[in-house]
């Protein structure tokens, strides 16, 4: 016992003979090139990665980064997420001042460990250990060692050979395996290749770099878009579910040995829902009212516990809780087409408007989403199941334009989801406004919603005055209201039909003299603008292809006349085009404007961005224009 | 006989007691079946039928708490709240949570009823953090018109482990009651806190130490623009014990005055002691300063030394429970080890220095009747030099020395010295979120207009602003607050200045390119560019709470326009003085033509003296901003000649 007490009191004595000055680590011996336009330099980085088994290995892992001021404060922070088949061990982290002297150190047990609330999953078993290095002066450099421990493999890291605004003196990333279970990689946005050296039963992969600028990475573009070399197992295990990932249809069979045993449901469940669709003429009714049920009594709840991240919950558990996560519910919704003997697919994928579609020729474990694949004899109904609201058969910006990875009934293959349409996303919006004489009025406005428009429908229905008003006023871009009521009708066909009464003290914009300035319509009908890009290099995304019109009759007081109505206007570029127009009808004292825009492509290539900007750019001034009305 | 203080019973109602009757736990109650929305709060996504907490004592002195919750989701927006969490404190299993049962109710078309119960499966517990974990609990079958009821038993080591009882939520609540029966022998004081036209139900069976309290038809209480801490409205009991654990994790002290409760806080081990305490490896640092100039230099030279090198871990507290050796060598800890770090180090550099307990606004107000030490979330420091006081709290890694941090300008703090007289106003009326903007612009024969922008933006306007432009970039800085995304203003040539010196207003220069709309002869010239006052914050037509802007705020605008020889005003827009009748919110505007130069001059000057406004005010309030913001949004026209 005194032994022990002994030991404790010299540890904090003794810690500071392991502690080494590192001169090499000084800033001045970063060249000056990869000191520019970054906050941050990579001096050293190295993995080093041990496939024992398919399931079993270990990563070293070294990383040495100089903060230079405080915007490079991310390299400050150290989190991994251990969990069940990753333990994170022999963590210390060094830290040095501007030249290499030594400074203070945490090692494991200064870690702190949480559970990873990352913001949607009520449950999961992801936790975060992590440590947040205090900076009391820049530049300071800190050397990051630590192992992970693996008891499972779905993927490898990837090599990232650059980064964005972050520097690189040296890195490296070594793979040893056996050479019966040799690792695949592939080049995305990069030329770099492994040495390869074989010795024995052992084959070993090795990247590196060395003096590499940081890059800017422009706003808008592509989630994933990242050059990097994607790096992926042949052979892995998981939870003692083994598995070959160099085929789709190989990677497909990992996942049928999961799924199967918990996509049936009991013989009981099967007649109740046959029943459900006895009177439905064709599979794709079926298809349907089977949809129908799903969304109106299940609801989504993401758990991830385990295995839990790649296996769904059982069809059977899901029916019974109504609720589950994307695989769950696509599982059940699977379970309750095979019991009115409708085929699908469990379609797993990577979810999210602006990610790119996975490599076909690369099977790689890329995704975070599933949905489910009907296929049918002339068309395939794709189903996003997470969703209380999607019309049927339409999967939305969240997946479309992707390719996804189709279990099969005896293996795997990907294909392409729907590319995404203008015409499936349409908001029309119609105004009838009453403008007296003194400038008060009312408005009554009508908008028709579809596809992506509909998703904050209910939100403006529901919500408090608070964040109703909130809503119509900053991201509508109404003018503020003096009284509101909101109405909601649901419309045959999926769309979503909001109805505004609004009452204004003051409907023009302003008057000057006896001139009432008013503009074409209540709210700003298009408000995004590109940023500036002189040299874009990368393609811009846009949340999805839309089509959006408005008409607004603004019936005028007696005896008042437009004085100037602004002229029709188009204004087209390759994806997309604007028109607007005014008429003045003297008879009926009625002033109509109307507008519509097309957007084609929610892609804008880099090569026409420079016109796509100049196209909003037209289209914000030209609906800025002013009606100009006055007593005769 | 219990020791039961009861120091404060505010707007107790002397009518009859009336506690009401509750239905046992899973009854199916027809009335409840019917509500499809909250008659006393009709915005309500979902309303708590009833809420009920018993509390008592087991043989090991233990606090038994059954807790038993019903409420009724109404709109789809409410379905989110099917999934539920029980917090509670795990640290050293002070607390567990047992006997855990949930059910749902829903009915059909056809009025049929389904219960639904919860079993163990959907049932989750997980750890927050060192000292709380989670209950979640997946409900199953959750829809508009579902009704859940849930029931536990909480049971914590020591009645220090009392909370707050809360009759207000986000949701209406219907019935909510708190029945207590206190271990003999505890001392302890609660104050009833609640709107006067709420009543409340009061019910002391002194011979049982037992208390009942109940409140009805309370309406919840949702976010509003620029409100203080929710905690200043929500009906609640305060609970104040001899011996506390509060939620930071801390015990707390009872006394029945400000000079005792400092007295019991400076003998405090994890308080008073560690100030005295000289902490070993500080002496290069208190070396070194003991060398400088002055007793301004030494301290920014220590605040500044702690600030920028110890790290705050997120948890507030008023005592250092683990000694400040460990804060020194893990180079961090919680809120109020770091300022009693501070404090030592002051003290030990012979400045004149006193802890402070301060509630940030967000926390709540603290109420200078009552020596309550829950009423404060932090531990700050107040350094007194030559006769002028400065407020320093070094989780604050922004707010320079000399101004207040935001979160604790025009609050109440206590001065913790042996001579206490109770609270403090931390107020400043000379600094305030004060930005200065001047515009020189032309516009050309086509309609462009080119002009350039130097804003100064000063004390706490100068404090954010640093602070996005140190973490982020100029052209984030100026994104954020000049340029917005709908918007058709092209910027270049950013220039920043004075990020670092402190006394000078921080400098944003820019450029700008924009073009004007038109309409037929006339050309509309935008003079509500770069002020930041679009739109009014306050759009709707009720308040409940005060609105708290914080600080003063303080805003001109000069431009300048030089206007193309084609072209002259047609008419000017009026010159303006809005007032509110005390004058606390101003704006005034002068416009003036000069024919000779063809020039527009314009002077905007908005100014809000007073930071706080009631409920009562607010219509007047949002008429103000809505003139305010319709007033500066009036473009400058002019006529083609």
């Amino acid at each position: 016992m005194k032994y022990v007490l002994l030991a404790l009191l010299l540890l904090p004595a003794t810690s500071v003979l392991y502690a080494q000055d590192r001169l090499q680590y000084a800033v001045t011996l970063i060249p000056d090139s990869l000191k520019k336009n970054v906050n941050a330099v990579i001096r050293e980085e190295s993995h080093n990665l041990v496939i024992k088994s398919p399931g079993k290995g270990s990563e070293v892992i070294k990383k040495v980064i100089t903060v230079l001021n405080e915007k490079g404060d991310a390299g400050l922070v150290f989190a991994e997420y251990p969990d069940k088949f990753k333990k994170i061990d022999d963590v210390e982290i060094n830290i040095y001042d501007e030249a290499g002297k030594y400074s203070r150190r945490f090692k494991r047990r200064d870690l702190e460990k949480v559970a990873d609330d990352d913001g949607f999953s009520l449950v999961s078993d992801d936790k975060i250990l992590y440590a947040i290095i205090r900076a009391d002066k820049y530049p300071l450099t800190v050397e990051y060692n630590y192992t992970i421990r693996y008891s499972g493999f779905l993927e490898y890291r990837d090599f990232y050979p650059k980064f964005p605004s972050l520097s690189i003196q040296q890195s490296a990333y070594t793979i040893t395996t056996s050479s019966d279970n040799r690792i695949r990689y592939k080049n995305y946005r990069c030329t770099d290749k492994p040495v390869i050296t074989e010795s024995g039963n052992n084959i070993t992969y090795s990247w590196s770099v060395k003096n590499v600028d940081g890059y800017i990475r422009e706003a808008g573009s592509a989630q994933r878009d990242i050059p990097r070399v994607l790096i992926s197992p042949s052979l892995f295990e998981m939870d003692d579910y083994d598995g070959d990932m160099s085929t789709w249809d190989s990677y497909g069979k990992w996942q049928i040995s999961l799924n199967n045993q918990i996509n049936q449901l009991p013989e009981s469940s099967a007649i109740f829902y046959r029943n459900l669709v006895k009177d439905a003429k064709t599979d794709k009714e079926k298809i349907a009212i089977l949809y129908k049920h799903l969304q109106e009594n299940y609801r989504y709840v993401s758990i991830q516990l385990g295995i839990g991240g790649w296996k769904p919950f059982p069809a059977e558990f899901v029916e019974k809780k109504k609720y589950g996560d994307c695989k769950a519910l696509s599982n059940f919704m699977y379970a309750m087409l095979k019991a009115v003997n409708i085929r699908s697919h469990y379609a797993i994928i990577n979810a999210g408007y602006d990610d790119l579609p996975v490599d076909r020729e690369f099977p790689q474990n890329a995704f975070n989403h599933v949905i489910l694949c009907v296929p049918q004899a002339t068309d395939t109904i794709w189903l996003e199941c997470t969703s209380r609201k999607k019309p049927f058969g339409k999967l939305g910006n969240f997946t479309e334009n992707r390719n996804a990875f189709l279990i099969t009934d005896n293996g795997g293959v990907v294909v392409s989801t729907p590319i995404s349409k203008a015409e499936d996303n349409v908001m029309k919006t119609v105004s009838h406004i009453n403008l007296l004489e003194d400038g008060s009025g009312n408005a009554s406005v009508d908008i028709d919603h579809q596809g992506e428009f509909s998703d904050m429908t209910d939100y403006v229905v529901e919500a408090d005055d608070q964040h109703k008003k909130s809503y119509i006023i900053n991201e509508s871009g109404f003018k503020q209201p003096d009284d509101l009521k909101v109405s909601k009708k649901n419309i045959e066909g999926s769309s979503y039909s909001l109805h505004y009464d609004m009452q204004f003290e003051k409907i023009p914009d302003f008057n000057a003299g006896s001139k009432l300035f008013l503009s074409g319509r209540l709210y700003k009908f298009w408000n995004k603008a590109l940023p500036k890009s002189e040299k874009r290099q990368n393609d811009y995304y846009l949340e999805f292809p839309l089509i959006q019109s408005d008409s607004t009759i603004y019936q005028l007081p007696d005896g008042f006349i437009a004085e100037t109505i602004p002229k029709p206007a188009t204004i087209k570029y390759a994806l997309g085009s604007f028109q607007t127009n005014y008429v003045f009808d003297a008879e009926k004292h009625q002033l109509i404007t109307t507008c519509t825009i097309k957007i084609n492509k929610h892609i804008i290539p880099a090569s026409r961005y420079q016109e796509a900007a100049q196209f909003f750019s037209d289209v914000i001034k030209e609906q800025q224009q002013k009606i100009v009305v006055r007593k005769e | 006989m219990n020791k039961l203080f009861v120091t404060v019973c505010l707007f107790i109602s002397l009518q009859a007691f009336s506690q009401s009757a509750m239905p046992e736990y899973g009854t199916i109650v027809p009335e409840e079946i019917k509500i499809k929305e909250c008659a006393f709060d009709k915005e309500a996504d979902a309303v708590v039928l009833l809420d009920r907490g018993i509390s008592t004592y087991n043989e090991e002195k233990h606090l038994i708490t059954r807790r038993r919750i019903k409420f009724k989701i109404l709109k789809e927006s409410g379905i989110p709240r099917g999934d539920l969490r029980i917090l509670y404190y795990s640290a050293d299993d002070f607390e567990g949570i047992n006997e855990l049962e949930a059910y749902v109710l829903n009915t059909d078309a056809t009025g049929g009823i389904f219960k639904t119960l919860v079993d163990k499966k959907s049932i989750f517990r997980s750890k927050v953090n060192e000292l709380y974990s989670e209950i979640k609990i997946a409900l199953p079958e959750i829809k508009p018109g579902s009704i859940i009821e849930y029931r536990y038993t909480s049971d914590k080591k020591s009645f220090s482990g009392i909370r707050d009882w809360y009759f207000q939520s986000d949701m209406p609540t219907m019935i909510s009651q708190y029945d207590l029966t206190i271990l003999p022998g505890f001392s302890f004081a609660y104050k009833i806190v609640k709107s006067r036209s709420l009543n409340i139900d009061v019910k002391n069976f002194k011979d049982e130490g037992r208390i009942i309290f109940e409140m009805k038809n309370v309406a919840g209480l949702r976010d509003e623009p620029y409100m203080d801490a929710s905690s200043d409205y929500l009906q609640r009991i305060v609970f104040q014990l001899a011996e506390y654990r509060t939620y930071y994790g801390t015990k707390q002290k009872f006394a029945n005055t400000w000079p005792d409760l400092a007295r019991e806080l400076l003998k405090d081990e994890d308080f008073g002691k560690v100030i005295e305490k000289n902490i070993k490896g500080a002496d290069e640092l208190l070396v070194s300063v003991d060398a400088l100039p002055s007793d301004y230099v030494k301290m920014t030279t220590i605040f500044s030394y702690v600030r920028k090198g110890f790290g705050w871990n997120g948890i507030y507290s008023h005592y250092a429970l683990e000694g400040l050796k460990k804060v020194w060598d893990k180079k961090g800890g919680n809120a109020a080890e770091i300022n009693l770090l501070l404090i030592n180090l002051l003290k030990e550099a012979k400045l004149e220095v006193y802890p402070l307990l301060v509630s940030e606004r967000d926390h709540g107000r603290v109420d200078g009747s009552y020596p309550f030490l829950g009423q404060f979330n932090k531990v700050a420091a107040q350094v007194m030099i030559n006769g002028k006081r400065y407020v320093l709290d070094a989780t604050d890694k922004l707010t320079p020395p000399g101004l207040i941090s935001f979160d604790l300008l025009n609050t109440n703090a206590f001065l913790v010295e042996k001579k206490s007289t109770g609270v403090i106003a931390l107020t400043d009326d000379s600094r305030m979120m004060k930005n200065f903007t001047g515009i020189q612009s032309e516009i050309d024969e086509n309609g462009k207009v080119k002009g350039m922008v130097s804003v100064l933006s000063y004390d706490y306007a100068r404090v954010d602003r640093v602070n996005d432009y140190l973490k982020g970039s100029k052209e984030k800085l100026i994104a954020k607050y000049f340029q917005k995304e709908s918007s058709n203003i092209e910027i270049d040539s950013i220039e920043i200045r004075n990020e670092s010196d402190d006394s000078l207003g921080l400098e944003q220069k820019f450029h700008f390119t924009t073009a004007m709309p038109s309409s037929g002869e006339y050309r509309l010239v935008n003079l509500n560019l770069f002020g930041g006052m679009e739109k009014s914050p306050f759009v709707t037509d009720i308040r409940f709470t005060n609105i708290n802007f914080g600080s003063q705020l303080y805003n001109s605008t000069n431009q300048v326009i030089k206007i193309p020889a084609s072209m002259k005003p047609d008419v000017l827009p009026k010159n303006i003085n809005l007032v509110m009748p005390d004058n606390s919110i101003t704006l005034t505007r002068i416009m003036a033509y000069d024919d000779a130069s063809n020039t527009v001059t314009m002077r905007v000057k908005w100014q809000i003296t007073r930071t706080v406004f009631t409920p009562e005010e607010y219509l007047s309030v949002k008429d103000f901003f809505k003139k305010m913001v319709d007033m500066l949004n009036e473009p400058l026209v002019l006529k083609m000649k």
